[in-house]
């Protein structure tokens, strides 16, 4: 009896420690998590934060670096030579957000399987198939190959590895603790897979598949008609009539075979089995310079804001860094060594995107099944497989072949289902992001720039992806380049899908670099770009279709021609502007069109609403929640019959630009009326019933009209942890204004990551801000600081030292490693 | 009260070397040898670990404002803003393996050489 009652006990203790030592699906190991002494609370900082002076003893540096760090977490680096520099920058950075670092290049390298297993097996299979390894590996090659970029990706690389040897798991980061791993070695491939994941994010677009559905449905007259290459509002980033001082290479001729044409769409996979996903055009950028005449300092003042889906750990992280031939200040990417956006003594530099169209799609025609020959130039051609192993958490490996033909990786084999429906399935991506390329060697250049010929210069190195870079100098010299590397193309060359078999479709050349748009001091004193059309239609090459739409880069160029004596704070304001030039353009249609005798209650009051409204997408205006409600339902009112496949024959709607244009001309378009009713619907008709749709929608969603359908509470921006539904490390519901076609382009999820004006002069002058904070611990007060000054549209000041020994008052503390 | 403060202090010291489960064979030995009653054992080894993890997890979170607790427990049990779930849980955790373990303690004890059954007076 004794024996059994301690036989039970001892069981009772050791299934106790067993059951909370280990994970339980996805809930993680209660014991060591819970544990005061090695799990999350040791991730409580102190929310006073670090006060105190320490010496850091590691290994890799040749001479002491001292690193002061000021009241927002923003680390200074002072080094006495680049390697030091930058192994101080990859110690500062991984200090403050290592598992964001790890966690967004394994989600490049297609390798989030390993942290939490099969469910992230088609994430990375895309990632994976759409050739970001092939990429990766391609670009550290030629990153190594330069004795500059290798030197600064070794000494980040070494940095990085210098603090994760330093950490006992009870120091790891929060995440790795919930999620059950462990940190691993940093590899210079990982700093290649980061600028992968921004090309990805950034130059991931094609309707090629979308496009080529709507042509074999309607035909190229209606293609021409509703999809034109130029839309009719634009203010394109080089001023119109500006005149190109090169002679332009031949441009390839378009293969003019119809017969062909039917032969490829014949071929053509149109119909994939999964949820649709639209492009979102709040994923852009604004920046401008003003030049030294328009400024109140008669200097040049630079603003930038780059609008990315908005997340914490923070996307960017402000740093300084000070060596004898070098003082840059900004913001840098974790993981990419150097500074991103910024300025030193002399310059100051921004991006927004540009949306060259640098995907593109082949449809592939296999000898067999086998796929180890396609057919291309009259002949079968050798395919080469790359097998992708990826490593399952607690599962086997699962193995995966991907074609490569010479245009690229076959992403998704006929049958396979495509994780993202504009994709097409038996087709080859020949992307930018496959090219070898050393953007390291740009920015290392940009952050020593003294004039605006280091930046030309600097530019040449850039590929992808591609990123208007504004610039301003201390000379008074002010320009925007849409740079990156652009293929040669034939006019609409990828509007399409592109004939695999034929050399004719294949890209053949590049834009020379010296060649790429660019507007230095224009004759209107500014410089600017919101991600619209580059160009007006004089410049001798095709880089897209379309744009992002024109309403931001509209606005920021009327308010820049307004405005004389121009101070950072009056850039601060234009960053923050929430005119609705969308509303403006299309509310005198839409309220010719509407019928009021056909609206009840809410909806007359609606409408009186929108009337009355400033058009400023203020955060506690409701107007804006009716007006955007009311063009998206608009929007669908008049394209969904038509235009909607679903996910058998996915399809898109042309463009609100081009949709304006038949409210304004054309009110009798057939596209009005609704095909799946008997009736015939008139223009009339889709706008007073997309108003009462509207209506209707937010009466469900908030009730009755009220101070509820207020734009700030309905728009619900959301900064979200990268890891989806953690909530608790997240900021929900941020309550500030602004819209997807308004300069302050926040919306739901996505919005100014980084908010930054430099004013130019004998020692620059510079602000900034963004959604989130310099820590990348939930457990830190420092996670989320800057998020309030960033939804109430402030800016901070930013420190720059001008030597390691100047005395700050917003100095906190300083580490020397040595 | 004595084994009590035994396993306080030796699994305090040992925690910051060795896995948190050394607490499970630190009370497990100490009331082994020290422990007279199954309640005592129960107890100590219970109040023991409660004490040394609720005064590490309550100074942790006075430094760090209970910023860290407000995301947990709004993580580990859906309430947002409330940081005293987490901070009463953590120690009571601690505290049941802590008391298991001393109990399984004092009964193989009783199995190997028991000890006298205490007289009632």
């Amino acid at each position: 009896m004794r024996i059994l009652r301690a036989l039970f006990f001892c069981l009772l203790m050791i299934g106790l420690v067993w059951a909370l030592n280990r994970p339980w699906g996805p809930a993680p190991a209660f014991g060591p998590l819970l544990s005061p002494f090695t799990g999350l609370w040791q991730n409580a900082e102190n929310a006073v934060g670090l006060s105190a002076n320490a010496d850091v003893e590691v290994d890799g540096t040749t001479q002491p670096v001292t690193v002061h760090y000021d009241e927002y977490g923003v680390p200074h680096i002072f080094a006495q030579n680049d390697a030091d520099a930058y192994f101080a920058q990859g110690y500062v950075t991984a200090r403050d957000r290592l598992w964001q670092m790890e966690f967004q290049t394994h989600a490049a390298a297609g390798r989030l399987t390993e942290i939490v297993g099969d469910r992230a097996l088609e994430t990375d299979r895309f990632n994976r198939r759409m050739g970001m390894g092939f990429g990766a590996e391609r670009a550290v090659k030629m990153m190594m190959a330069d004795p500059t970029s290798r030197l600064v990706v070794e000494a980040y690389t070494a940095g990085i590895n210098a603090y994760v040897k330093s950490l006992k798991p009870a120091n790891y980061p929060i995440e790795y603790k919930i999620l059950g791993y462990a940190p691993e070695p940093w590899t210079p491939i990982k700093c290649a897979y980061l600028l992968k994941l921004m090309t990805s994010t950034l130059a991931m677009g094609a309707d090629d598949l979308r496009m080529t559905n709507i042509l074999r449905k309607y035909g190229a007259g209606v293609v021409a008609d509703l999809f034109p290459d130029y839309p009719t509002l634009e203010s394109p980033i080089v001023p119109a009539g500006t005149k190109w001082d090169f002679k332009a290479l031949p441009v390839p001729a378009t293969p003019a075979d119809a017969a062909v044409q039917k032969q490829l769409l014949a071929r053509t996979a149109h119909s994939f089995d999964a949820g649709l996903v639209q492009h979102d055009p709040s994923i852009g950028s604004n920046n401008w310079a003003v030049s030294a005449e328009k400024s109140a300092t008669g200097y040049p003042i630079l603003a930038n804001d780059p609008h990315l889906q908005l997340s914490l750990p923070s996307i960017w992280y402000q740093i300084q860094i000070v060596t004898p031939t070098m003082n840059v200040c900004g913001v840098s990417l974790p993981g990419s060594p150097g500074v991103t956006i910024g300025f030193n003594q002399k310059v100051a530099w921004g991006v927004t995107n540009v949306g060259a169209d640098v995907l593109d799609f082949y449809s592939i025609k296999f000898k067999d099944a086998a796929q180890t020959a396609y057919w291309h130039d009259n002949q079968w051609k050798p395919t080469t497989a790359r097998i992708e192993r990826y490593k399952l958490k607690g599962k086997p490996d699962v193995l995966d072949t991907v074609r490569y033909t010479h245009h690229g990786p076959v992403v998704y084999s006929t049958g396979q289902k495509a994780l993202r429906p504009n994709i097409p399935t038996g087709h080859a991506a020949r992307w930018i992001a496959h090219e070898a390329a050393n953007d390291l060697r740009c920015f290392y250049l940009l952050n020593r720039a003294q004039n605006y010929a280091d930046y030309r210069q600097a530019l040449t190195h850039y590929a992808a992806p591609a990123q208007n870079f504004v610039f301003a100098s201390v000379d008074k010299d002010i320009a925007i380049s849409p740079n990156g590397k652009y293929p040669l193309k034939w006019k609409d060359q990828g509007k399409f899908i592109l004939d695999g078999t034929n050399p004719a479709y294949d890209w053949q050349g590049w834009i020379p670099a010296d060649q790429n748009p660019i507007v230095k001091n224009p004759a209107r004193g500014f410089v600017s770009s919101a991600n619209q059309f580059s160009t007006d239609k004089t410049y001798p090459y095709y880089l897209n279709w379309q744009f992002a739409p024109s309403e931001r880069g509209r606005r920021i160029n009327e308010r820049l021609t307004a405005m004389k004596g121009a101070t950072t704070d009056s850039l601060r304001m234009l960053q923050n502007d929430n005119m609705n030039l969308r509303a403006v353009d299309a509310l005198p249609s839409m309220l010719t069109l509407v019928q009021m005798q056909m609206l009840r209650g809410d909806q007359v009051a609606a409408l009186e609403m929108v009337k009355k409204w400033s058009r400023r997408n203020d955060a506690d205006e409701i107007a804006p929640t009716i007006f955007t409600l009311w063009t998206e339902k608009l929007m669908e009112a008049i394209w969904k019959d038509e235009f909607d496949g679903g996910d058998t024959l996915p399809m898109r709607n042309p463009s609100f630009d081009r949709t304006l244009l038949m409210l304004k001309r054309d009110t009798a378009a057939r596209w009005f009326d609704n095909v799946k009713t008997p009736a015939r619907e008139s223009a009339k008709d889709a706008v007073t019933n997309s108003l009462k749709a509207a209506c209707d929608s937010l009466t469900r969603a908030h009730g009755p009209l009220s101070p509820l359908w207020a734009w700030a509470g309905h728009k619900s921006t959301d900064v979200r942890h990268l890891i989806p539904g953690l909530d608790a490390f997240s900021a929900m519901d941020v309550m500030n204004g602004g819209g997807s076609s308004v300069v302050n382009a926040t919306t739901a999820r996505n919005g100014p990551s980084w908010r930054m004006v430099v004013a130019l002069g004998p020692t620059p002058k510079a602000y900034g801000v963004y959604p989130g904070g310099q820590s990348g611990n939930p457990g830190s007060s420092g996670y989320q600081s800057l998020l309030e000054a960033w939804r109430t549209g402030q800016l901070n000041e930013l420190v720059y030292l001008q030597s390691a020994t100047e005395t700050h008052s917003k100095l906190k503390y300083s580490i020397t490693l040595k | 009260m004595i084994p009590t403060l035994i396993i306080a202090v030796l699994s305090a010291i040992a925690q910051v070397f060795l896995p948190w489960w050394v607490i499970a064979p630190i009370a497990f030995i100490v009331c082994f040898w020290q422990s007279d009653t199954a309640g005592k054992a129960f107890l100590g080894g219970t109040a023991s670990v409660t004490l040394v993890w609720a005064a590490y997890v309550g100074f942790l979170n006075f430094q760090n404002q209970g910023v860290l607790a407000a995301r947990m427990g709004e993580l580990l049990f859906k309430m947002p803003n409330n940081p005293g779930l987490l901070l009463t849980i953590t120690p009571l955790i601690g505290g049941v393996v802590g008391g298991v373990s001393g109990l399984a303690g004092f009964y193989v004890r009783q199995v190997v050489s028991p000890r006298p059954v205490p007289q009632r007076v």
